[in-house]
């Protein structure tokens, strides 16, 4: 008889294999489980667009979450996710119900089909007359954005998976469809790039986590995939494959949480050194070169990642760098900027003003690294964002993701965990000459003025400096003095900055000494400077300091503007005064609707009790506008085409 | 039924009651963190320690049964070996402390989706357990033999 028989009878044997069994099935489960990456969804089979492909060591945001739940739910309520989505009825903004919509003469009808988002509409890659131009419909496939607007792309027929750009921009809060163009600051009727490489070649570098563009040499068919749409974690933690390997043996992980947490297998930005930490957000938030074309969208071990050195395989692009004294410190970047410098005059201004400094969003990183706090060495852009709020952070996080600032940083705490000899109130007063709970003392507002302009908005400039009229004369940046006092002279600016901060005082032209800065921005400036007047008539501090009611005839004027943005701005500030709310305009509708609009603003601006407020806003002693003079600078108006690639 | 029987049973109701009791009453006090939307417990980086306070409650209320039903075995059925009580009797009372023992503490203290230190509580009780259950069971088997 054999052993076991003898030793249990045969129920007992029963019973033992059923337990051996559930024993074994429990144990192949539970290694089945941990050898499993959860699976994107089919995306291999998807030739309509770039999918998302887990190589190269990426794992995706859905592992993350397993072990990282407080940082998964503030990423998933941050846009930095929502950059580029996969277009479904749930993710878009805009509106697919049946829509019918005509933008310089161009039709589209957007429709849902099923799951599936649709657009009907005039070819708009059509060269040939415009009468004979086809019908086409595609199916919209990717977004891009969602915080403030958003824009589509939609498959193109054919082998590849080149995507093409829906000249539509949807306005979230506004809830409009827009034409593409009506969403920057382009000069009227500017070509566009809609060409059907865009998305591959530009967006998918910032938009997505990881992108690879691979070109067929032969057919020079383009195909693109990235580890994840939108910015995911291992856009800045880098690549987790070895870290979650690492991590699934309790003895590797428990040890980590009662030790100091530091783990080798994974890129923790907050733990770099300062320069490394910044240029993990820098990656994308900057202006570059690549030091060897096609690297960014080539995976190679050159290529960066989060941990590396960023300028090892690009060049950020700083003025100062074309200084002869530079040359011996990057000479390839030296000969780029002295090149860029001499020759591409056009380029540069579309991202700087022209000492360097830069006006647009999105180039943070730029601006920041010009700056003094960076060059002590221990600020990074962590001194004050942070990418996971807390638990006991008490901000929703809606609120927190409008800007990604850590608790406390939307204030003056931001500089004074430095700068500790402001922090108290007298000490405060006496630098800024101006009541410490005002405006005029907030540091943000003096040294990081909104001289930066993006996604119909000004933003605060991210290169930290001291306020000058000499740089406002040279470059037509404003200077944040006249940010907020828009009834103010430049001449009033400087003897403030010479009294109060001994700030040397420019020569300054008839017009510069009598007429209000903003004034001159908006009739005699460039359309980069119309823009971010407008908004500063639409800023609580500036109306408050400038008082508001002269700022109307000017907001009204530019409601007409030949820039599409400038008007949209002009729109936004008008309704935030008083009595103007409920202006009906459409910055994009007709001249007909526009000046009628305008009439509407004249008739309650003439009906309004006005106070005085003197020359400087071009006022007559009556109260009325002085037509003459505000003729005479409209008639001096910089004409120039800007462009500003946001 | 001898008096050793009768004082097992006796020790493993007045567990079992008491068991549920504080199991049950922990279930509440999880319903009201929901009812007062209390962060630590429902914030959407608090799904461990959401998981291993539910499996406390669970287990906690699961193993007080069980204790209560091996009570009622040894009183339908006294022709249970001894020895297997023995063995079964201090697996199933320890077990129903260590188990939801160790999830209730590896809920309090979490690092981020790794429970606390007191889910190493688990591994042990789980085997006391499974030697408690294995014990009534074999025994059970041999006395509808027997």
């Amino acid at each position: 008889m054999p052993l076991l028989a003898r030793i249990a009878p045969t129920r007992a044997r029963v019973a033992l294999a059923a337990i051996g069994i559930w024993l074994v099935a429990t144990a192949g489960l539970a290694v089945a489980s941990v050898r499993v990456y959860p699976p994107l969804p089919a995306e291999r089979d998807n030739t309509e667009r770039p999918v998302q492909d887990l190589r190269q060591g990426y794992v995706s945001s859905i592992t993350c979450r397993g072990c990282h739940p407080q940082q998964y739910a503030t990423w998933h309520a941050s846009y930095h996710r929502t950059m580029t989505q996969v277009a479904t009825p749930e993710t878009v903004a805009g509106d697919f119900d049946d829509v019918d919509l005509t933008f310089h003469g161009l039709r589209y009808h957007l429709e849902k089909r099923g799951d599936e988002l649709w657009v009907g509409m005039d070819d708009p890659a059509w060269s040939g007359p415009p009468e004979l131009v086809p019908w086409i419909e595609r199916k919209v496939v990717l977004s891009t954005g969602s915080h403030h607007d958003q824009d589509y792309w939609y498959a193109t027929p054919g082998p590849g998976r080149e995507l093409r750009l829906l000249p539509l921009n949807f306005r979230v809060q506004e809830k409009k469809w827009v034409p593409f163009s009506a969403a920057f600051l382009l000069p009227p009727h500017a070509e566009f790039d809609y060409s059907p490489s865009k998305w591959t070649q530009t967006c998918i570098k910032c938009h997505s986590t990881y992108g690879e563009q691979i070109v067929d040499e032969l057919s020079e068919q383009v195909d693109a995939r990235v580890a994840e749409f939108g910015i995911a974690c291992e856009a800045c933690h880098g690549p987790a494959g070895e870290h979650v390997a690492a991590n699934r043996d309790p003895r590797h992980r428990y040890p980590l949480h009662l030790g100091d947490g530091d783990d080798a297998t994974i890129t923790n930005p907050a733990k770099l050194e300062a320069a490394r930490a910044s240029e993990v957000c820098g990656q994308c938030h900057g202006q570059w070169s690549e030091r060897e074309a096609g690297t960014d969208l080539v995976d190679s071990p050159e290529r960066y990642r989060p941990g590396d050195v960023l300028e090892k395989q690009r060049i950020y692009q700083q003025f100062a760098a074309a200084d002869p004294s530079r040359a011996q410190l990057d000479p390839q970047k030296h000969e780029l900027m002295q090149y860029l410098l001499e020759n591409e005059q056009d380029y540069l201004l579309r991202s700087f003003w022209s000492d360097g400094q830069v006006r647009i969003s999105g180039r943070e990183y730029t601006g920041m690294i010009e700056s003094p706090c960076y060059r002590g060495g221990e600020f990074t852009c962590l001194s004050c964002h942070s990418l996971h709020p807390a638990e006991n952070d008490p901000r929703p996080l809606k609120e927190w993701a409008n800007d990604q600032l850590a608790p406390r940083m939307d204030g003056n705490q931001a500089c004074v965990q430095c700068h500790e000899s402001f922090a108290g109130a007298a000490a405060l007063t006496a630098h800024t000459h101006h009541a410490p709970d005002s405006p005029g003392s907030s540091c943000y507002n003096c040294h990081m003025p909104w001289t930066v302009y993006g996604i119909m908005k000004a933003h605060r400039s991210h290169q930290i400096d001291s306020p000058t009229v000499a740089a406002t004369v040279a470059t037509g940046r404003p200077n944040a003095c006249n940010t907020c006092h828009l009834d103010k002279t430049l001449a009033w600016t400087a003897d403030h900055l010479a009294s109060d901060f001994g700030v040397a005082r420019p020569e300054l032209g008839a017009d510069e000494s009598d007429v209000a800065a903003s004034v001159l921005w908006t009739l005699r400036g460039d359309a980069g400077q119309r823009i971010l007047a407008a908004a500063y008539m639409g800023w609580e501090p500036a109306i408050a300091a400038s008082r508001s009611d002269w700022m109307i005839p000017y907001l009204s004027q530019l409601l007409s503007d030949p820039y599409d943005a400038v008007r949209f701005v002009a729109g936004r500030s008008l309704r935030l005064h008083p009595g103007y709310r409920d202006v009906a305009y459409d910055y994009v509708g007709d001249d007909a609707q526009i000046e009628a609009a305008q009439a509407d603003v004249a008739r309650r601006w003439t009906a309004a009790e006005r106070r005085p407020h003197g020359a400087a806003v071009l006022q007559r002693a009556d109260g009325g506008l002085d037509a003459e003079r505000y003729s005479h600078l409209l008639s001096q108006r910089d004409q120039r085409r800007v462009q500003l690639d946001e | 039924m001898d008096t050793n029987a009768a004082a097992v049973i006796r020790r493993h109701v007045r567990f079992g009651w008491i068991a549920l009791l504080v199991f049950l009453s922990l279930g509440v006090f999880l319903e009201a963190m929901h009812g007062f939307k209390v962060g630590w417990y429902l914030n959407a980086g608090e799904e461990t320690r959401r998981l291993l306070l539910t499996l406390a409650h669970a287990h906690g209320v699961l193993l007080a049964l069980v204790n209560l039903a091996f009570a009622a075995t040894l009183a339908i059925a006294p022709e249970l070996d001894a020895r297997a009580v023995r063995i079964a009797s201090p697996c199933l009372a320890a077990s129903g402390i260590l188990l939801p023992a160790g999830f209730f503490l590896g809920g309090l203290v979490t690092y981020g989706g790794d429970p606390g230190l007191g889910v190493f509580l688990i591994p042990p009780a789980a085997l006391l357990l499974f030697a408690g259950v294995a014990a009534v069971a074999f025994a059970a088997l041999r006395a509808r033999r027997g």
